[in-house]
């Protein structure tokens, strides 16, 4: 037995200084351990990222400039050829990122504001307010969510606003479900009885007592919410009734092009050319759900594999 | 699941129903648009005759009249008339029913019998290459556009390869007399095997367009669960037993492990039915999705009415029956 052993103190461990780390050393850190799809994904979304926010100086030409040949074939001028009246798709692709992600980025936040803050207060409430509220997106979520948002469209005229605001509403259910849930878990906890105790507000015991312990769960859904928001909103633009023409974004480009499909035959990067939007579409999302994976599988032990 | 249980279950459905039929009522009256103007068009009609044909429609009628008047009929099974076809509603959703039911069940059957063995497979070779491929597969099922899915298989197989149709849901040489208005099992009935290949022709391109996000959940769901169940002592006692391999595998292990699969299936069949507008507008499948978009855009409402209402019912009908799915497959879970 060597001599450390036996000159244990209690004094000189407690003496051991902790370093604390800064949130930036800990997130390096994470980061280094991250697996090559995380890296991927986030590597990903940064490129969209940086795309949509400085589109107008990357974009070659205009987004609704329109050229004397529709359906050009790939050229220097034009990397991806023209589409049906003439404008570059090259620049619509890129000026469709920036307005495609904006709008569902806008929905997916109004989305978990209104979701993740009816959850909480159900699930902080119960009662009637909880009974009401439940029954309320039972009603809403056994409508399929696509003809509602058709229906509401129609009414409401196919702006980005009414946009966002009805995919928004038709998808707080589902973060309701969630915050609800997790919620309820946390609310039975003693600090929060404590904190309600001590006569905190509503809101207080919400934001200070409850949200933080749920953050992971609502996070990871915040990832999942946001390709599905992306995929409804170019359903509903490939349906004709999303974003409206001149602004150009993905889900109604497909359509547009489809008929170039047929000249796949004759010219195979003409027929290439509406899978290109859509191939952005799928990129995004499957970047989107390694990031999440990786998320969940750090901050909970979620995952599927054992 | 006791009978009184069971029937308090269903009792609880009838107010969600009442909800969405609240609902719809409410969005239809508030869409702006007169449907009676769009029918006329550029016809030249008097006033009479518009009045006429507003008395007809009951729309002369202030709203609360309407609404109850919609669902005591509602009750019975009487929609109104669609404003198009001048014909009962449920006469022409019970038309276009048969079409999207057909489309879904191949959706569905295409679904379960690939992901089940991928899953299953996935979990027992887990991590090697099957399993890597599998995932990202099912990653990329959720993540594709149904759309864009659609229109690259109608690229592959119709236009360069030409083997297979466009559109619709069988050749004009091939139309035969209806018996069940499924289309598969009317041509095999009618001895006609040219049509049901024909049929199936039609079909194959939409049913694995619809089936694959589906299939990429069930897959996932199938590997999760194979491999909880794996971990379970009575699978490492039956392996002690000196069972063989296969046997613990498909005895044991499987039977269990689909107990998710299968509820999970039944909740999306609804969203298969929900979701099938996209891949009927791709394809031209003449089903109920593209009826509904396309009376919503012309503002038929007594048909979204019913479609909706349509829905809805078979929605919460298909999450009860996963509830009693559940609770049969796994006699632990009590309701």
């Amino acid at each position: 037995m060597s001599e450390t052993d036996q000159t244990y103190s209690a004094r000189q461990e407690a003496a051991i200084v902790h370093t604390r780390r800064g949130w930036r050393e800990r997130t390096l850190i994470e980061l280094r351990k991250a697996p090559w799809t995380a890296w991927f994904g986030m590597f990903v979304i940064l490129c969209y990222l940086l795309v949509a926010l400085f589109a107008p100086w990357i974009a070659p030409h205009g987004e609704a400039e329109i050229f004397d040949t529709p359906y050009a074939p790939w050229s220097a001028q034009f990397p991806f050829g023209t589409d049906q009246i003439g404008r570059d798709v090259l620049s619509r692709l890129i000026y469709g990122a920036r307005n495609t992600i904006g709008i569902a980025l806008a929905t997916t936040f109004l989305a978990f504001l209104i979701g993740g803050g009816m959850g909480l207060m159900a699930a902080i409430s119960r009662g009637w307010v909880d009974q009401v509220l439940s029954r309320l997106v039972d009603v809403l979520m056994a409508i399929p969510s696509l003809i509602f948002a058709l229906m509401l469209l129609s009414i409401f005229g196919a702006s980005a606003v009414s946009l966002i605001a009805i995919i928004a509403v038709l998808d707080s259910t589902r973060v309701f479900r969630l915050a609800r849930a997790v919620a309820m878990n946390v609310v039975v906890m003693d600090y929060v009885e404590a904190a309600r105790l001590r006569g905190e507000r509503l809101g207080w015991v919400m934001r200070r007592e409850i949200l933080p312990n749920i953050m992971p769960p609502l996070v990871a859904e915040f990832g999942l919410r946001f390709c599905f928001v992306f995929l409804t909103i170019a359903a509903l633009s490939f349906l004709g009734v999303g974003i409206q023409p001149p602004t150009a974004d993905w889900g109604s480009m497909v359509r547009e092009n489809a008929a170039l499909i047929q000249f796949a035959q004759y010219d195979l990067k003409a027929g290439l050319t509406p899978l290109l939007p859509a191939a952005a579409i799928a990129l995004l999302t499957v970047a989107v759900n390694f990031v999440v994976d990786w998320f969940l599988m750090k901050t909970s032990g979620l995952r599927d594999e054992f | 699941m006791s009978l009184a249980r069971l029937i308090e279950r269903l009792l609880q459905l009838i107010p969600v129903l009442l909800g969405v039929s609240v609902i719809v009522f409410v969005m239809i009256t508030l869409t702006p648009g007169d449907p009676v103007e769009i029918m006329i068009g550029d016809q030249n009609i008097t006033a009479e005759q518009e009045a006429a044909m507003r008395e007809d429609l009951g729309l002369d009628r202030p709203v609360h009249e309407r609404f109850f008047l919609f669902l005591g009929n509602a009750v019975q099974g009487d929609f109104g008339e669609s404003f198009y076809h001048r014909r009962p509603v449920i006469d022409v959703i019970a038309e276009r029913l048969p079409a999207t039911i057909e489309l879904s069940l191949v959706a569905l059957i295409i679904a379960l019998v690939t992901a089940i063995p991928l899953g299953v497979v996935a979990a027992i070779k887990k991590n090697s290459m099957t399993d890597r491929l599998a995932t990202v597969g099912s990653l990329l099922g959720v993540s594709l556009p149904g759309f864009w899915f659609g229109i690259l298989l109608l690229m592959l197989f119709a236009v360069q390869l030409q083997i297979l149709p466009v559109s619709g849901r069988i050749g004009f040489s091939s139309e035969i007399e209806p018996i069940t208005h499924f289309l598969l099992i009317d041509t095999l009935l009618r001895g006609r095997p040219d049509a049901f290949l024909d049929a199936l022709s039609h079909i194959i391109l939409p049913a694995i367009t619809l089936g694959l996000p589906m299939t990429a959940i069930l897959m996932r769901v199938t590997r999760t669960s194979m491999l909880e169940v794996m971990r379970q002592d009575y699978v490492t006692f039956a392996e002690a037993k000196g069972l063989r391999r296969n046997r613990i595998l498909f005895r044991h292990a499987l039977k269990n492990a689909l107990i998710p699969t299968v509820s999970v299936a039944a909740i999306e069949t609804g969203s298969l039915l929900g979701g099938n507008m996209i891949v009927e507008t791709v394809f031209g499948w003449p089903g109920l999705g593209r009826l509904v978009v396309e009376s919503i855009f012309v503002r038929n409402y007594p048909l979204v009415q019913a479609a909706v209402l349509f829905y809805a019912l078979t929605y919460v009908m298909l999450n009860f029956l996963a509830d009693i799915l559940y609770t049969v497959l796994n006699p632990r879970v009590k309701l």
